[in-house]
């Protein structure tokens, strides 16, 4: 794995973290996101489970974003 | 009250700033047959992606509180198009990467980073500044 870029992403995932606490959203998925990104840089591995938890999250994220507001208002 | 106010400031103020500095300086290499597309940074790219994505559900989730500017509908309904984009070709790197198709997996790899780039761009036109994640 990129050690470097792995570092940057944990970086900006922490930083993102006041900003969903400030507007009431659960960062329980940030969290466990950075959890996996530190675990599996440390170990060099990534493993398909968590791999597929990658994949999981991303779709939940854009499926939501992807909707139409008009929906979800 | 206050607490909407404060939402408010921050998502407008504080959380343009906030969110500014998320996206700053994460840089996805360009791919080559050379340089393949492992798991690993499949994954990568993915996190990334969702780097983006959470700033912008920030964005949307304020804008259906109602706490952020009155243009925000139509500000996401411009960015849409781009991250509706992002979706068959999150699919096809995954295929590709799962079955080691390399050349495929480049080609598809640096769609991303380009669309990525996009998305950025338009965001930071229509004031939504998600820093520099390519």
């Amino acid at each position: 794995m990129n050690t470097a870029l792995i570092f940057e992403l944990i970086a900006k995932g922490v930083s993102l973290l006041p900003v969903l606490v400030d507007a009431g959203i659960s960062i329980k998925q940030r969290v466990d996101q950075i959890s996996t990104l530190a675990k599996g840089g440390a170990d060099g591995t990534l493993t398909d489970e968590v791999l597929a938890k990658i994949r999981a999250d991303f779709d939940a994220d854009l499926d939501e974003f992807n909707k139409p507001i008009e929906d979800q208002a | 009250m206050k607490k909407i106010l404060i939402l408010s400031l921050l998502v407008m103020l504080g959380g343009c700033a906030q969110l500014q500095a998320i996206g700053t300086g994460i840089s996805l290499a360009t791919k080559t047959i050379t340089n393949p597309v492992t798991k690993s940074e499949e994954a990568q790219i993915e996190l990334a992606g969702d780097i983006i994505l959470q700033a912008l559900l920030t964005y949307k989730r304020a804008c259906i509180a109602g706490t952020v500017d009155k243009n925000c509908k139509t500000n996401i309904a411009q960015i849409q198009p781009y991250t509706r984009q992002v979706k068959p070709l999150i699919a096809q790197l995954r295929s590709f990467v799962d079955n080691n198709d390399q050349i495929n997996a480049s080609v598809v790899y640096n769609q991303l980073t380009a669309l990525y780039a996009n998305v950025k761009s338009v965001s930071a036109n229509l004031g939504i500044n998600i820093g520099a994640t390519s």
